[in-house]
Formats: C-alpha cells, sequence, structure tokens
C-alpha cells in the first residue's frame, strides 16, 4: 500500500506547477501518509500525504539561465541565455516569467 | 403723413429731443397727437421692437449695450456682430425718429442713451443718474399722455398698447436693475415672433456684399423721403454664399428694399424660420489656433482622414502646413487624350492609392512631363507639391482641417516616424501630448487613471518624479503620493512633502517592465499582459494568451491582476461551445484574443486554435440535453456528479448528447472546466431517489416491477411518454382544466392549457392522462418502459386495470423479490400467511366449485389424459383422476392418495426427471415442507413423493410448498378451491380472490372485466379463457396486450384445464404473441399479467423471478412455441410453480427432455401441485376436501370442466369450444408431452 502511494504520488506530482510553491521538481521524502479515507460510493481511497520536494519558484529579480524557445528577433532558437526576471505572473497551474537580458552579465551564454 | 426730419447728426438731435421732450409732449396738441397716432403708433411700435431687438430689452430684460462688456470677454465676435447691426438699426432708426413725437422722443432718449453708453463709459455714471431722474419724469408724462390716448381704441388697439407699455417698462426696469440683466441666460435673448423676421433673398454668388451695400446706399436714399426702406438691417455671411438676408418687420418691406438691386437671383425671398434666425448670426467659435507639431486630420479631398502633422501656421490665409503621407499612384494610367483613368474599386469608388512616402524615381516614371525637381538633400519638388523626406508638405486651410478628437492611433504615428524608434517616441509623445492637452482642456476633467495607478509628473518642478495616486478628486486634482526615492534624488530639500496635488496634464502613467497590465482603449482594449519594454510613452507588452507582442500608449494601458480571458469580439465567446475537425470534436472555449481560441476539448486536452478553426454545433446548445447514467435528461446548469473515476461533481457549462462541460469548484486547471462523457455522470439532484429503490413504492407500477431486477432501468427512455398527452389536471389551483403536456422536467410537467393556451408548470402526479377513448388514466401509471407503452396504450382501458391488478399481484412478490422467489413465496406464506391462507382461501372458498381447478386439475387431468395417452393409458380422463386420487393417497387421503398416486405416478414420471433435473437443489425446504405432508403419507408414494415432492416442493416449495406447507391447504386448496371455484362462480371465485387474493381477484376481475369490455361474447370465454377458454380468448387476448395478460392467466388456467385440447390452439395463439409481446416487453408485465392470470403461479413467478411469467409464457409457449425458453426460464420458474409448471409442462412436454423434464415436472407438480397441495398441506382434510373436491372435479375434471364450464355457463361455452376443438391438437401435443414423459417415467422407475 504505502508502496502504491509513494508511485502515485511521484507520479502525479512530480513535474507539476502550483502556484503557491512553484514547479515541484522531484519529491525527496514522504514524511507522513496520512489515514485513508475510503470515498463514499466509490471504492477508492483517498490519503494526505505529506512530503517534502525541491521546488523551483523564480522571483523578481533572481537571474536564471534559459534556452530560446521561440523568437522575436536578433536572437536564435536554442541560445542559451541568462536573464533577470523582471516579472512574474503565476496562474494555478504554470507561471510566466519577464526576464531581461539588458543588464551587464546577461545575455547569451555558452 | 409727415413725419419731420432733421439730418442733423445723432448727437444733436438727441440732446435736442431730449431737451424738448418735456415742453414738446405738453405743447403738442391733442390734435396733433391725434393726427399723428396711426402713423407714429405704427412706428412706435416697430421702433420699439427694433429697440427690443437691439437691446433686447422688450421680453428678456437683457441689453446688449449693458452686457456689452461681460460678453465681450466670452464673445467677442458674437458681440460684435450684434453691435453692428443694432448700430445700423439704430441709425436707421433715429433717423426716422428725427420728426419727433411724443412717444418717439421717449423713446429716443432712451436709444440716445445708449448710444452713449456706447460712445464714453466714463459719462456712464452721471449721465444714467440724470436720465434716470429725467426718465422717470418722461414717463410720467408718456403715462398720462397715454392715458389721454387711451379712449381712443379705434385708432390704436389694445394689443399695441399693452405691446408698447410692456416695451416701456420693461425698458424702465432693465435701466433700474442692469444688474439683473447681466445674470440673464441666453435663451432669453432669443428672437420671437414680435421680433423682426429674418428674410432671405439669393443673389449671384460672391455679390452678397454688394447686394447689401446697394441696399444700405438705398436705404440712405429713401431715408428722408415719403417712402423710406423699412427695413432693419441687411447684411451677408461669408460663410454663406449666394444669400442675402434682410431684417424686416413684413415681407413686403423686404421685397421692397430689394427692387431694382442688381445681383439678386431671384426678387423672391422668403421668411427664415425663427429657430434659422440665430444660426445665420451665430459667429463659430474661432478656431483653436494650431500649434505646429500638433496633429490634425484632413476633412476632405484625397487625403480625407489622414493624419497630419503640423508644420507652420500661416495665419494670413487661415491655413496651415501639413506634414502628410503621400498618397500617389504610381501606376496611374491615362487615356489617349491624356485623361487620367481613376482606379475604381469594385463599388464603383475612387479608389485611393495607399500611403506611401515618396519615391522620386517612381514619380519620375510616371509623365516624363512632370520632372521631379531636387531641392536640396531630400526635398523633391514634383508635380506642383514638395516632398520632404517622403514626406508630403502641403498647405491647407485650417478649415478643411479637424484639430479636435484628432486621436492619432500608434500606426499612424508610426507611419510619420519613418521607422525610425526616435522618431516615433517623438512622433508618439507628440501626439500623446496634444491629445492629452485637447482632452484637458477641461481641467476639471480627469479620464483614465485610477486610484492606485502609478503616474510621473511630466511638468512643473517635480518633473520626472514618481508616485502613486491615492486619491481623486472631483474637480480633476489628483492627490498622489510621491515616490520618496525620487524626491531624494531630486533637489527638493528636507523632509519633502510626499503627498501633492496634480492635474492630470501634470501626470502620465508610469509602467515598469514586468507589470501587469490591462490595455483599456484602442485597438487591443481588453488585452492583458506583461510590460516587456517601456519606451517613453510607448509600451510593448506581451500578451497572456497568444504572448505575441502589442504595442500600446501608456495612457492607454492601466494596471491589472486580472488575467483576461475574453479579448475581442470574436464569433464565440467564453464558454461557448464550437466543433473542430468538421463537427468531429466539441470543444468549449477557454479564452478567446484576437483570432486565436483557447479550447478544451472532449478528451480535456486544451488546444490553441485560429478563429477560422470552430465553427458552431450542430445543435444549439441552449437547448441541448443529455441523459445521464440513469437515464435522467440533464441539461445546461444541472448540478452533475461523475459516477466514475475523480467523481468530480459540477455545474454543467455546455453539453451536447456526448460530452458535458463541466465546472468545478474543487479543479484548478483550465479555469475549473473539465469534459466528461455524459453517460457517466448522474444528477446530482436525483441521487436520493436513484439511490432507494422504495422511495417510489407509492408509484404502483413500474418501479415495482423494476424493482425486483435490481437493475437501475431507466425510467425514461428517450421522450417522456406523457409528452403531447392531453392532460387532466385533478388537484391545485388548475384543478380541472385540460391541457397538452409540452414538456417534463423530473417531476413537473409544463401543461398548456387548453383554454387560454397558457403554459403552467403542473406536478406530475396531478396529471390524470386522457386517453383517446375517454378514460384517464394517472399519469404515474402511463407509459411504461420500453415496448410495452405502445401496446398498452391501445387497449389503455385494459391496461388500467391490469396495471391496477398487477400491482397487487405484485405486493406479495416485492417482499419476495428480495429472497428468491421460492424464498418470497415462502416468506409470504410464512409471513404474510394468514392472508395469504385466506387468501388462497378465500379464492378456495370462493371457489369450492373447483371447476377451474377442476379444470385445471381437469387440464391435470387432460395431463392425465395426456399422460395416460403418453403412458398409453387409454382411460386418459380417468386417469388423472386417478392419478389424483394416488397423489391423495400419498397425501394420506384417499381422494389425495389417489390423486397422489396419479400424480406421483404422473409426475413421477415426468417430474421425477424434471426434478432431478432442474429444481432439485432449490427445494429442499420445499421438498422438506412436501416431503413432510407426503412422508407422513403413504410411504410407497414416498419415493415417487420424493420426486414428486421435491418437483412439488421445488416448484411448490418455492411458491407453492410455501403455501401449501405453511398454509397449504388453503393455497393449494386455494388453487384448487379457485380453480373449481372459478369454474363454478367465476365471479365469485374472482370477486374473492380479489378480495382475498387481491391480486388473483383482481386478476380475475379485470380479465373478466377486460374481457367482458372487450369481447363480451367472450367474457364467457375470457373466464374460460381465463380457465378454460383461454384459449379461444387467449387468442384474441393476445391480440390485446392487456387482454392478453389476462389471457395468460385464464390460459394458463385453460392450459391447465383445457390443455389437451384448448391448449393446441390456445397455446399457440398464446404463444405467438404473448411469447412476443411478453417476451419483448419484458418478461415483467406479461409474466405479471400471466403470472397473476395465474395468480398464484404468478405469485410465486414473481417471486421466483420474471422469469415465472416467462414460464407462464413460456409454458404456454413453450408448451406451444418455444419449450427451451420457457425452460430457461422455468429454471427459475420451476420454483414457481405448479401451475407455471403445469404450463411448463405442457410446453415442457412438448419441447426438450430436460424442459419438459423440468416442465414436467412442474406440469406435474402443477396438477399435482394443486391436489399435492392439498394433499401434502397440513389442512389435508380440508384440502383433502379441497382436493377430493378438485379431485372430483378434476377427475370429473376434464369431463367435468366441460360440464363445469358449462355450468358455469360462460366457461362451459369456452370449455366446451375448447375441449372440442382443440382436443385433437392439444392432445398431439399431451402426446409428445405424454411420451416424454412417459420415457421419463419408465426410465424413472415407473
Amino acid at each position: 500500500m504505502r508502496q502504491f502511494v509513494t508511485e502515485k504520488l511521484y507520479q502525479d506530482v512530480e513535474g507539476t506547477c502550483t502556484g503557491q510553491y512553484g514547479y515541484i521538481v522531484t519529491v525527496l521524502a514522504l514524511v507522513d501518509i496520512g489515514a485513508g479515507t475510503i470515498l463514499p460510493g466509490n471504492g477508492s481511497a483517498e490519503f494526505t500525504v505529506k512530503y517534502s520536494a525541491i521546488v523551483f519558484k523564480p522571483f523578481k529579480g533572481q537571474v536564471v539561465d534559459g534556452v530560446v524557445n521561440n523568437v522575436n528577433k536578433k536572437i536564435e532558437k536554442g541560445t542559451y541565455v541568462r536573464m533577470k526576471i523582471v516579472g512574474t505572473r503565476v496562474d494555478a497551474t504554470e507561471i510566466f516569467v519577464i526576464g531581461t537580458i539588458k543588464e551587464d552579465y546577461l545575455g547569451v551564454i555558452g | 403723413m409727415s413725419i419731420p426730419s432733421s439730418p442733423s447728426g445723432f448727437e444733436e438731435e438727441l440732446k435736442s429731443l431730449k431737451k424738448n421732450l418735456p415742453k414738446r409732449k405738453h405743447s403738442d396738441s391733442d390734435q396733433e397727437n391725434l393726427s399723428n397716432e396711426q402713423n407714429v403708433s405704427d412706428e412706435d411700435i416697430r421702433i420699439s421692437d427694433d429697440e427690443d431687438y437691439t437691446k433686447s430689452s422688450s421680453k428678456a430684460n437683457y441689453n446688449y449695450e449693458d452686457s456689452e462688456s461681460d460678453q465681450d470677454q466670452n464673445d467677442p465676435d458674437y458681440q460684435d456682430d450684434y453691435r453692428q447691426n443694432s448700430r445700423k438699426a439704430a441709425s436707421k432708426k433715429k433717423k426716422r425718429r428725427t420728426g419727433g413725437n411724443m412717444f418717439l422722443d421717449v423713446e429716443a432718449a432712451v436709444d440716445s442713451e445708449d448710444e452713449d453708453d456706447e460712445e464714453g463709459a466714463e459719462l456712464d455714471g452721471d449721465f444714467i443718474a440724470d436720465d434716470e431722474a429725467e426718465l422717470a419724469q418722461a414717463e410720467r408724462a408718456a403715462i398720462r399722455n397715454e392715458r389721454r390716448f387711451i379712449p381712443s381704441p379705434q385708432e390704436e388697439d389694445a394689443e399695441e398698447i399693452a405691446a408698447r407699455l410692456k416695451d416701456r417698462y420693461t425698458n424702465y426696469s432693465t435701466r433700474r436693475a442692469p444688474v439683473v440683466s447681466e445674470q440673464l441666460p441666453k435663451q432669453f435673448i432669443l428672437p420671437s415672433v414680435q421680433d423682426p423676421h429674418l428674410y432671405v433673398a439669393r443673389c449671384l454668388q460672391a455679390k452678397e456684399s454688394d447686394v447689401v451695400f446697394q441696399i444700405m446706399r438705398r436705404y440712405f436714399e429713401k431715408a428722408e423721403t415719403d417712402n423710406p426702406l423699412r427695413i432693419l438691417s441687411a447684411y451677408c455671411r461669408s460663410g454663406i454664399r449666394g444669400y442675402v438676408y434682410i431684417e424686416a418687420m413684413n415681407q413686403t418691406d423686404a421685397q421692397l428694399s430689394l427692387e431694382r438691386i442688381a445681383g439678386l437671383t431671384s426678387q423672391k425671398v422668403t421668411l427664415l424660420p425663427i429657430d434659422q434666425m440665430l444660426d445665420v448670426v451665430r459667429v463659430k467659435k474661432k478656431e483653436k489656433s494650431v500649434q505646429p507639431g500638433a496633429w490634425v486630420r484632413v476633412k476632405k479631398g484625397k487625403y480625407a482622414g489622414d493624419l497630419a502633422q503640423v508644420l507652420a501656421v500661416i495665419d494670413s490665409t487661415d491655413s496651415a502646413e501639413l506634414k502628410l503621407v503621400p498618397r500617389i499612384d504610381y501606376d496611374e494610367k491615362y487615356t489617349q487624350d491624356g485623361k487620367k483613368i481613376k482606379p475604381s474599386t469594385s463599388n464603383g469608388q475612387t479608389a485611393r492609392a495607399p500611403q506611401k512616402l515618396f519615391d522620386p524615381r517612381e514619380a519620375e516614371r510616371i509623365d516624363m512631363n512632370k520632372p521631379v525637381i531636387p531641392r536640396g538633400s531630400d526635398v523633391f519638388h514634383w508635380n506642383s507639391d514638395v516632398y520632404n523626406k517622403g514626406y508630403l508638405e502641403k498647405e491647407l486651410k485650417l478649415m478643411s482641417l479637424q484639430t479636435t478628437d484628432v486621436n492619432p492611433t500608434l500606426e499612424e504615428i508610426t507611419l510619420f516616424s519613418a521607422g525610425d524608434s526616435a522618431a516615433l517616441i517623438e512622433a508618439a509623445t507628440a501626439a500623446a501630448t496634444i491629445s492629452a492637452n485637447s482632452q484637458n482642456a477641461d481641467d476639471n476633467k480627469v479620464s483614465d487613471v485610477s486610484i492606485g495607478d502609478n503616474v510621473e509628473v511630466i511638468e512643473g518642478d517635480l518633473i520626472g518624479i514618481s508616485g502613486t495616486i491615492i486619491s481623486i478628486d472631483n474637480d480633476g486634482i489628483i492627490r498622489v503620493r510621491l515616490n520618496p526615492n525620487d524626491l531624494n534624488k531630486s533637489n527638493v530639500k528636507r523632509q519633502p512633502q510626499t503627498i501633492m496635488s496634480f492635474r492630470q496634464r501634470q501626470l502620465r502613467k508610469l509602467f515598469k517592465a514586468g507589470d501587469h497590465v490591462k490595455v483599456v482603449r484602442g485597438k487591443n482594449s481588453g488585452v492583458t499582459g506583461s510590460v516587456v519594454a517601456v519606451e517613453n510613452l510607448i509600451v510593448t507588452l506581451i500578451s497572456d494568451l497568444s504572448l505575441s507582442e502589442v504595442k500600446v500608449f501608456a495612457r492607454d494601458l492601466s494596471q491589472s491582476k486580472e488575467v483576461s480571458s475574453v479579448v475581442s469580439s470574436n464569433k464565440f465567446d467564453k464558454n461557448d461551445l464550437v466543433s473542430l475537425d468538421g463537427g468531429r470534436t466539441v470543444a468549449i472555449v477557454i479564452a478567446s484574443e484576437r483570432s486565436l481560441y483557447k479550447v478544451l476539448d472532449q478528451n480535456n486536452e486544451l488546444l490553441t486554435i485560429n478563429t477560422y478553426e470552430a465553427t458552431a454545433p450542430f445543435t444549439k446548445s441552449n437547448f441541448s440535453s443529455a441523459m445521464d447514467s440513469n437515464g435522467q435528461e440533464i441539461k445546461k446548469n444541472d448540478l452533475v456528479v461523475e459516477t466514475t473515476g475523480l467523481r468530480r461533481s459540477g455545474t454543467i457549462l455546455q453539453l451536447n448528447r456526448f460530452v458535458a462541460f463541466i465546472r468545478s469548484q474543487n479543479v484548478i486547471t483550465n479555469g475549473g472546466i473539465f469534459s466528461t462523457r455524459v453517460r457517466s455522470l448522474a444528477l446530482s439532484t436525483s441521487q436520493q431517489n436513484k439511490m432507494n429503490p422504495f422511495s417510489n413504492i407509492k408509484t404502483p407500477n413500474r418501479n415495482q416491477r423494476q424493482k425486483p431486477r435490481g437493475r437501475p432501468t431507466p425510467s425514461f427512455r428517450g421522450r417522456d411518454p406523457i409528452i403531447g398527452q392531453i392532460v387532466l389536471i385533478t388537484r391545485g389551483s388548475f384543478k380541472g382544466y385540460m391541457g397538452v403536456v409540452k414538456e417534463t422536467v423530473a417531476s413537473m410537467a409544463r401543461v398548456e392549457l387548453h383554454t387560454s393556451a397558457r403554459i403552467v408548470n403542473v406536478e406530475r402526479d396531478k396529471l390524470d392522462i386522457k386517453l383517446k377513448d375517454g378514460g384517464t388514466v394517472p399519469s404515474a401509471t402511463f407509459g411504461n418502459p420500453g415496448g410495452d407503452r405502445k401496446d398498452f396504450r391501445p387497449n389503455s382501458q385494459m391496461s388500467t386495470p391490469n396495471s391496477r391488478f398487477n400491482t397487487p399481484a405484485f405486493n406479495p412478490s416485492t417482499p419476495g423479490n428480495a429472497s428468491s422467489a421460492g424464498n418470497s413465496w415462502n416468506d409470504n406464506s410464512g409471513s404474510n400467511m394468514p392472508p395469504q391462507s385466506p387468501a388462497w382461501g378465500a379464492s378456495n372458498s370462493s371457489e369450492p366449485d373447483s371447476k377451474p381447478w377442476g379444470a385445471s386439475e381437469s387440464s391435470s387431468a387432460g395431463w392425465g389424459s395426456n399422460d395416460n395417452s403418453a403412458n398409453s393409458q387409454p382411460g386418459v380422463p380417468e386417469t388423472p383422476g386417478v392419478s389424483w386420487d394416488v397423489s391423495d393417497n400419498s397425501s394420506n387421503q384417499p381422494e389425495n392418495s389417489s390423486g397422489w398416486a396419479d400424480s406421483s405416478s404422473f409426475e413421477d414420471q415426468s417430474e421425477k426427471t424434471s426434478f432431478g433435473t432442474s429444481d432439485f437443489g432449490n427445494k429442499d425446504s420445499s421438498l422438506n415442507s412436501w416431503n413432510v405432508p407426503q412422508t407422513p403419507g403413504a410411504p410407497t408414494p414416498a419415493p415417487i413423493g420424493d420426486s414428486f415432492n421435491e418437483l412439488s416442493t421445488q416448484q411448490s416449495s418455492n411458491s407453492w410448498n410455501t403455501d401449501s406447507t405453511t398454509t397449504e391447504e388453503s393455497g393449494w386448496g386455494a388453487p384448487d378451491s379457485t380453480f373449481n371455484s372459478a369454474d363454478d362462480e367465476f365471479s365469485q371465485g374472482s370477486t374473492e380472490n380479489k378480495s382475498s387474493f387481491g391480486n388473483k381477484s383482481s386478476g380475475f376481475q379485470n380479465s373478466e372485466n377486460s374481457w367482458g369490455a372487450e369481447e363480451n361474447g367472450n367474457t364467457n370465454k375470457a373466464w374460460n379463457a381465463g380457465q378454460n377458454d383461454d384459449f379461444g380468448s387467449s387468442k384474441k387476448s393476445y391480440n390485446d396486450n392487456f387482454s392478453s395478460n389476462r389471457d395468460y392467466e385464464n390460459s394458463n388456467r385453460g392450459g391447465y384445464k383445457k390443455n389437451p385440447s384448448n391448449r393446441s390452439d390456445g397455446y399457440e395463439n398464446y404463444n405467438n404473441k404473448r411469447n412476443n409481446d411478453g417476451y419483448k416487453n419484458g418478461n415483467d408485465y406479461q409474466g405479471y399479467n400471466r403470472n397473476q392470470n395465474f395468480s398464484r403461479n404468478n405469485n410465486r413467478g414473481n417471486n421466483n423471478s420474471h422469469q415465472s411469467r416467462g414460464r407462464n409464457f413460456n409454458n404456454q409457449r413453450n408448451s406451444y412455441n418455444n419449450n427451451e425458453n420457457n425452460f430457461g426460464n422455468s429454471n427459475h420458474n420451476d420454483q414457481y410453480g405448479a401451475r407455471g409448471s403445469n404450463d411448463n409442462s405442457w410446453g415442457n412436454t412438448n419441447n426438450n427432455a430436460d424442459n419438459t423434464e423440468s416442465s414436467w415436472a412442474q406440469s406435474s407438480a402443477n396438477d399435482a401441485g394443486p391436489s399435492w397441495g392439498d394433499n401434502s398441506t397440513g389442512g389435508t382434510e380440508s384440502k383433502q376436501n379441497d382436493n377430493s373436491s378438485s379431485w372430483e372435479n378434476s377427475t370429473a375434471g376434464d369431463q367435468p370442466l366441460s360440464k363445469e364450464n358449462s355450468t358455469g355457463g360462460e366457461q362451459a361455452l369456452s370449455w366446451e369450444n375448447n375441449s372440442t376443438e382443440e382436443k385433437p391438437s392439444s392432445w398431439d401435443i399431451s402426446n409428445d408431452s405424454t411420451t416424454d414423459k412417459n420415457t421419463h417415467n419408465s426410465s424413472y422407475g415407473w
């Protein structure tokens, strides 16, 4: 059972993004698996699982590296760039950031 | 008439007039006054009116001269204009007035003062004071004089006097209270009908002023003659060509003034409507001076609507030099004679060349005759135009420019920047500034900013400092909390004040990269996005939806946290259903931006599509509905829950027949919307009802029938059967109304009333369905699931009774349903034994005749006969008797033994086999019961008994046995008795049955009724049919579903009784019809009916299962048609019972060995059953008696049946018929069966 819950957790949670915590990169450990609750009228059960994970949440002012995915001008697609985040927009399931390369030490890297 | 004239100057004249005024007035003789009166009064009025106009003093109490100083500021032109007019008029007046008369004098005095006012303000104070004193005096004198004139009304009519008085006094008061006049609103000075009129004359264009001068000249020429021009003014407007305006009191005067004036195109003058007078003299507000650098729009010509930038303003010509993006058609085509061919669009309009910067080479190419002359760098002269850096520099009249509300767009300005971003910014800034200025011409208005906006100061000492708006006052003051960091940077010293007030023009909105903003105005209005760049006034943002760049003015933006999902007016709105891939996919619009949709498709996949990919779904989404997993109708906005998977619940946003899009609070993706199959949804609101099978127990038929299945049969498949039916409202405020059901929702029906064509909501159970034959049925019982309904309808009458009795019939079964049929039976018998037993007993008692039974027995006898025949016993009828006796014997009772014996023998033969095969496992208990009675009974029969018992037990045990065991007597006896009694007293039996059995009886009754109803002649038959005649009747009954049900019942009996003969026919008939129907329709119903016919059987059958019915059917059928089927059914049925089995037996016999066995067993059981039951049951004696009787009957059975029938009358007929007719066929069948049986029997051990 524990095995299953663990697997399920990995499966469901890793790689997702919550607005609150950011992207869940990997689950480190399960802290606690709560008592299961069987859903009425349905055979399945619900477990509250506490776990620790590595998350990635971008913040304003942070300098991050990235790969150019979509290009307006000048930069080539696939270029590695280092940018500073100037703005973020957080949705329930994704995070948008606006970055700038118009500062010292920013721009194309590698 | 003489008007004294003195051509001296105004002043002189006025002064002299003033001085002479009192004297003259007094010195003037009455005669003079009188003699002058007419003329004077005429003139006076006019002049006074004229004064009114010029001074606007009459009604309006307004004086131009007085208000001049004020007015001048606001509207100098207007004032000037008027002043000129008034001067002109005044000069005319004064000339006229020189003759002087007392009235004129008074007026003249007033008038002169006006002149004084005009000329010397410095004298004003003293003069007015004097004047006022003098005036008062003069006024008094005038009044006195006037009094003298009053008695001569023939010369001056009252109105004129009134007008004059009024004029004078208003004048007077005006003088007295000049302050008031200043305050008067403008509308009070509008001309009225009493004022001079304005007449329009047409003249040659550009000759207007000539005409006016001519008129003026003539006026002066004639002024001193006897026939002066009686016009007040003549003028023309520079902007209005070809018209001259003449102010006069009447048209004749105006006409006269135009005599022999050159330049006129027409001598006719037309009156200018009063409401247009003002427009003629209105002076346009002077165009705001256009500053170089401003943006304007061209009003007409090739560049109409185009944006232009002012390079310079040339005051002398009222024109401006503009910078335009040229529209040159470089592909101009010329006809052979050198004329231009204008390119035209499809609709015939001349197409404009697109805006494009000047290209000298291209231009030169057009026409060699028009050289491009370079004038310095980037400046060309071509075709009489100057092009600078590609832009056209052109001089245009200010008149043809639109200088306000220009609102240049970023695109237009971009054209002017020629791709130079610096220039663009400069241009944009200019545009923004200009538009901001024009916007804020009224400083008290604040637009486009809201509290919380970040702003930057762009004017004044604090320029460049940013802050946040904290409040906006009504008077246009914006209070801004300045950013202290900025303040520190600036040179403001010491603890700067952090909150300051600004006007909007001093601020501009400030955005930083990363801000989330929304476009509030312009083409991209509604777009939200993140700011990626700010260049002065232009902000670049990335749209949230399309992730495309958008450039907008900062003033068109506002800070926003929201993420807009609908931006432009696309065809589909958010949450609309669209179909993609030509209808293969449905999707719901989650967001839409220009030319893009974000949709969630039926597979829960998020897609971004172009608008042209989405088409409207085929069905109107507003009206679509679907069936959920329970067969309930679900619609938009219904609350539903998933029945599988995550069990998410939510509200249906959109659905079609297969897919529903649901918004759930608990889903975070896609805005809480997910899609799912309709079939995996359940209506939340109806959950309870659905979960509890007994919640609808009130509703008689349908639900009960369904319940035994334990499967959630949709209550309605497809259309609600009551839709479209004519109904009678039985309760509530609309009680007694008739109408048509238009629509149904859950328990409500929308009924369109016949009377008023209104549609009202009525609860379903308040409706009675009106049937075609005039009867009514409660809506709850109307319509059945599956195909039955249709069948029912025609015979609705019949059906009703059926349904009625079905219901009761069911009751016993219902409890039984929980357990197996046998159990139910047992239960019934056990728990309900008393009632049932009485019921049975009742039936028995009621049917002491046991004729039906007898019949059945006789059928058994028939069986016996069959058996006999099968057994190759010639004494067929007797054999049954014997068999019965045997059975009786076995049951310890002589008759019984005999019957038993026979039965045993019989049944042993077949039943054993059947038993062994089919039901044995089941009937342990029954066996017990059976066995118990039997075991005590006869040892020898015991083995048979065993087998038989078992058989019987099985059947009976389940159904019968219980009955028999507990109340076997009653039960069995009952059946027997019932049968018997039925024969004898059918009516009684039926009635009693009803009472006792309820179901049975009802069934009987029903059958009777139905039968009777259907076929009077058949009623007997029906009964008979029920018993004997069933066949014949059954056939008929077959036709009628209802009847068929009954028939079934009947037929069962009849089959029993008449099996040999009737069966063949009846059965066949039955089989055909019923089988089909019954089967198809569902065993329940027909089975029911049949069961009911069997009622006991039915009960058993019900208890056991539906199949029992099936058996019954099958039995009949089997016997006739489908043995196998029956058998299949019969397996379960076996429990049911004897009768069923009887039927079965019949069928069985016909059918395969297995089947036959079971059937046999049943049949035998049946046959035996009754006898058995009687025998076996504890109520041995009574039963025995019954049995005996039954036996007798039975023994008489076949024969007696006929007798009984005959006695019964109805039955008799049928019987006779049946017997006679059918015997052969039945015989054959029976023979077959018997042979089978025999084989079995033989095999078994007989």
